[in-house]
């Protein structure tokens, strides 16, 4: 008989419900405060978030039910697969058992439509028409472009400039699913205006993209435009929940009892805590599990940001969150990983890191690319640019469990 | 496909490592560190 080389679950065993770190933290939540130094109340995020997703985002249950519509919309592509990397086993030379899960077979390409879908959906519910959002790589554009072509929400996208340059392509799949998406900075908003003033040049950050998808949706005066973000928040945390959750009934079927290592790379963290949480639980509860979020030494935020409070923009509209960051002015080499071009991380994922539950390592661009040409030689995908620092990380790994 | 421009560079010997130096790692940090309140 060949080997197993993947795992599919059917759709009667897709969770039915999202698991929220939140719940289970050592060091707890430290809520987002405001220009007073205060914690926010719900009412102060309504002009941007629909009330639906604000309760979500300061929930501390530890299971929330995923929607049947969203699941229903979900199953267009989930449960995805997950691999055992036999093939870069064998080119390692190592005895160590590599797992991936692949989250690329979305209609979008990652693991984003996995809060693009119930975001649009939630703010559906709750009487909107229209989100903006910003986008680094175009990632997240693209996703959400598609769940509003889904749910029927129109959508505007400002995608960092550097990468807006770097990948035309993005730009077409944002328009083909009936987005519109512009360059950021971008000569639309007031913050756009001023920072092309000051820096004609700049590759633009997601920190500046946000500033101006923020002002784009408080700036409507029909009020009926929120905004929508693709990483980052608790909300956005718990959707991608989902991979890892999936994960953990998929290595079982593969006969894993559990993982030694948990990788993955982080940019904002959403992805990284979609597959991390849900064994950031077992680890919790004293399971042994080295969890590594892998981050590129062009923009180190855990490894090197401290924790502090710092805005989520960098126009400084968003309250003040409890994350490492490398302050909100700070604007990333033009790496290609334009995913993981941000200042800041989770603050749930910060919290872990300070929890001592995750140990972060910083890796270079070219390491990575190495990695991802590895990868592609011998699983045949070609990995995107901020998978590479998964794989890279992934590498170090397995080579030490030759030693 | 849209994330191939990265593989040509790199495969051209055109990628470079965009790391900062350690002094302006330090530079940074020290800013940060005393212009942002530490959650308590």
């Amino acid at each position: 008989m060949p080997k197993t080389t993947k795992i599919f679950l059917s759709e009667e065993d897709m969770p039915r419900q999202w698991y929220n770190i939140a719940a289970d933290l050592p060091g707890g939540v430290k809520p987002p405060l405001g220009p007073d130094g205060h914690p926010i109340s719900p009412d102060m995020l309504a002009a941007v978030f629909p009330m639906n997703l604000i309760e979500q985002e300061m929930s501390t249950s530890r299971w929330i039910d995923i929607p049947e519509e969203v699941l229903a919309l979900l199953a267009k592509w989930r449960p995805t697969p997950l691999h055992r990397a036999y093939s870069l086993e064998a080119a390692l030379k190592t005895p160590a058992r590599i797992y991936y899960k692949n989250e690329s077979v979305s209609p979008a390409g990652s693991h984003k439509p996995n809060t693009a879908i119930p975001q649009a959906w939630y703010n559906k519910q709750f009487g909107i028409k229209r989100l903006t959002t910003e986008t680094g790589a175009g990632q997240w554009g693209s996703a959400l472009s598609f769940a509003c072509s889904l749910i029927g929400l129109e959508c505007k996208v400002f995608m960092v400039r550097i990468s807006f340059d770097q990948k035309p392509f993005r730009k077409l799949m944002m328009q083909t699913w009936g987005g519109q998406c512009v360059a950021s900075p971008s000569n639309e908003t007031n913050f756009g205006r001023k920072i092309l003033a000051e820096m004609p040049d700049t590759p633009g950050s997601l920190g500046i993209a946000i500033s101006e998808a923020i002002e784009a949706a408080v700036s409507d005066p029909t009020g009926q435009t929120r905004y929508t973000l693709g990483s980052v928040l608790n909300h956005v945390m718990l959707h991608q929940t989902i991979i890892g959750l999936e994960s953990k009934k998929q290595l079982a079927l593969f006969g894993e009892k559990q993982p030694d290592v948990v990788i993955g790379c982080a940019g904002g963290g959403s992805n990284f805590a979609g597959l991390a949480f849900p064994f950031a639980a077992d680890k919790i509860h004293g399971a042994k599990i080295d969890i590594i979020p892998a981050e590129p030494t062009s923009c180190p935020t855990l490894t090197r940001g401290p924790y502090v409070y710092d805005h989520g923009d960098t126009a400084k509209m968003t309250p003040l969150l409890a994350m490492h960051s490398l302050g909100s002015g700070f604007i990333p080499a033009p790496i290609h990983a334009g995913g993981l071009r941000y200042h800041g991380m989770a603050p749930l994922v910060s919290r872990a890191v300070e929890d001592g539950l995750m140990n972060p390592v910083a890796i270079d661009q070219i390491e990575c690319y190495n990695a991802g040409i590895l990868f592609a030689r011998t699983e045949g995908i070609i990995p995107a640019p901020e998978t590479t620092h998964a794989i890279a990380a992934t590498i170090r790994e397995a080579e030490k469990a030759r030693l | 496909m849209m994330d191939l421009v990265g593989y040509d560079k790199f495969l051209s010997g055109q990628l470079t490592k965009h790391e900062m130096s350690e002094a302006e790692i330090q530079k940074l940090l020290a800013e940060v560190k005393a212009t942002h309140p530490v959650p308590q």
